[in-house]
């Protein structure tokens, strides 16, 4: 018994005229994006320390990176108006390819916002270039090129999904890291709704390992998005929500992606139709049609030895050490402090004057915090809540001046703030160093 | 047997297998990318520069402009005492970028004080997560 399988898409039946459209204007917009990024940008350390001069002298060069922007952008006109032509849509490609590398060549890497453009492009590209060579006719090689589209765009998903499980596998449900990344970006301030979501998704576990599994269930969702028009509106449905979660949680913000998923994912032609409620003989659809099985042996063995060949290349080429040196300071996190060596011990003549000073004492409001010897004296660290204030012990006579406390034998002095401390009032620090004094004069 | 009944489906496998082997092997090369993201994070922690005022509200480091500060470190290990903690760095970078601009930039207003801290959080548990500053510096800041 043989079963018949055909994929279906939600423009089965109508033109691909808009996608084309579209997916030219995605591509245009990262082009000026990307120009005006790489325009304001210089090669410095955080630059790619393999990357060829050729390519960071694109940085801050207006000029060239203009040259290679209208190359662009001419060829993603002539894509979107002429079809049947192949050469503007791969020299869009490679034009805005360029300009995407020499930016990530001059920051710390590329900016993923551009890929799932380029990776549409790629498809829709891959499939108007196979049915040319099995001789299609426009309309199915309009066809060909628009589920080339759809299968680009989901693979980015594919590999998002495979990233997650072959980095923490299924452990990648934990909560943490998704409170981790959202805490790390997002607004500290402000009473919106978008805070409060926020702070949820920080404050309960649970809420945050729900959204990573239901990130997890969106993203492997593609697996299935290219081959059916149902697919494609569940999956795509799922994948919009993904992104629109995203970007109310941290400034991840994905504005291709998500117009690629509108448009690909939803019957648009005949929610149109039904809205216009267009009158007379619904235009059918095209008859299926497959190339002989001879016209199609060719193309298909070149594709897949195309395929094969990039395989190899990305695997076994010297590339893929460029590629790994993106991002390679990755998440910051400082190394544990080494041991605090022990503080030095008090002069022994001052050791029973600063008995009733032990770390833990009470001074009124302030707390002795700790106790140290110091070639003066000594240094005791009193802290009132989130103030801090240092006070010097010393022997009469080891400072000029009248100190602000003394007692019969001791001087009681403090130090200016450390960087990031608040200054102490005047009133709040003069009733600590009386303190300090009159526990002093109790033992002398 | 399963027979296909149109042509396809062999390019768009061809694209959506191919997109995913190429840059599983790749990396990140324009049109291929494995979007990670922040796919190998694994922390309990978190970090980021904010600004505080002087009634201890919590700020964004962008509400204010022209700073003017004692002194300001922003490496990582400037708060080491407080052991090991996540930040994300284009967040870290684009803090430094601003607030070194901001180093120069005319003075158009009232300058008030403003402390720069690390805040940095800690899960324990699945609830609320621990909060704790690392002081960096005091400074003048103008209220945008």
């Amino acid at each position: 018994m043989s079963v018949s399988l055909s994929i279906s898409s939600p423009f089965d039946g109508h033109g691909r005229g808009g996608i084309r459209v579209a997916l030219a204007a995605v591509l245009a917009f990262d082009t000026l994006l990307v120009a005006h990024f790489l325009a304001s940008v210089h090669p410095g350390p955080e630059s790619h320390p393999d990357a060829p001069s050729w390519l960071l002298a694109f940085a801050g060069r207006t000029g060239l990176i203009a040259v290679v922007a209208m190359a662009a952008l001419v060829s993603l006109a002539a894509f979107a108006r002429r079809p049947a032509s192949l050469l503007p849509g791969w020299m869009a490609l490679a034009s805005v390819g360029l300009l995407v590398e020499a930016h990530s060549a001059c920051i710390e890497g590329p900016y993923r916002i551009f890929f799932s453009g380029g990776a549409a492009m790629l498809g829709w590209m891959v499939g108007a270039t196979y049915a040319r060579a099995t001789r299609c006719d426009a309309a199915e090689a309009e066809r060909h090129a628009e589920i080339g589209a759809a299968a680009g765009l989901a693979a980015t998903y594919v590999n998002a999904f495979a990233s997650k499980m072959i980095s923490g596998g299924i452990g990648w449900t934990g909560a943490d890291s998704l409170r981790a990344v959202v805490l790390a970006q997002h607004h500290v301030d402000g009473s919106s709704l978008s805070n409060a979501y926020a702070a949820a998704v920080a404050d309960h576990a649970w809420l945050a390992g729900t959204l990573v599994t239901l990130t997890l269930v969106a993203q492997a969702s593609a697996f299935a998005y290219p081959w059916h028009r149902i697919m494609r509106a569940v999956s795509g449905t799922l994948l919009l929500a993904f992104h629109a979660n995203t970007a109310i949680l941290t400034p991840l913000f994905f504005p291709q992606a998500m117009v690629l998923l509108l448009v690909l994912s939803y019957p648009w032609p005949t929610v149109a139709k039904r809205l216009t409620r267009t009158r007379g003989r619904a235009m059918e659809a095209p008859p299926e049609q497959t190339a002989a099985a001879t016209e199609r042996r060719t193309p298909r063995m070149v594709l897949l030895g195309a395929l094969l060949g990039g395989v190899l290349v990305a695997w076994v080429s010297p590339l893929r050490a460029y590629t790994l040196m993106h991002h390679r300071h990755g998440p910051r996190t400082a190394a544990p402090a080494p041991p605090a060596p022990p503080p030095p011990p008090l002069p022994a003549s001052m050791v029973h004057a600063l008995e009733g000073l032990h770390p833990g004492a009470h001074l009124g409001a302030w707390d002795v915090r700790s106790v140290s010897g110091t070639p003066l004296g000594a240094k005791l660290d009193l802290a009132n809540g989130p103030s801090v204030l240092h006070v010097l012990v010393v022997p009469h006579g080891t400072v000029q001046g009248e100190p602000p406390a003394s007692t019969r034998s001791y001087d009681v002095l403090y130090e200016t703030p450390g960087p990031g401390e608040a200054p102490v009032p005047d009133t709040e620090r003069t009733l600590a160093l009386e303190a300090v004094a009159s526990s002093i004069r109790d033992r002398e | 047997m399963w027979r296909a009944t149109n042509d396809a489906w062999f390019p768009a496998l061809c694209v959506f297998a191919g997109y995913v082997a190429i840059a599983q092997g790749l990396g990140n090369l324009y049109p291929f990318s494995t979007f990670e993201m922040y796919a190998g994070v694994s922390t309990h922690t978190a970090s980021r520069v904010v600004a505080v005022d002087p009634g201890g509200g919590v700020h964004e480091i962008r509400d204010f402009e022209a700073y003017r500060c004692d002194s300001l470190d922003l490496q990582p290990s400037t708060c080491s005492e407080h052991g090991e903690y996540y930040s994300i760095g284009y967040v870290e970078r684009e803090t430094a970028e601003y607030l070194a601009g901001q180093s120069t930039a005319p003075v158009h207003g009232e300058a008030q004080t403003v402390r720069l801290v690390r805040r940095i959080w800690r899960f324990q548990g699945g609830g609320a997560p621990e909060v704790e500053d690392c002081a960096l510096a005091n400074c003048q800041a103008v209220r945008r």
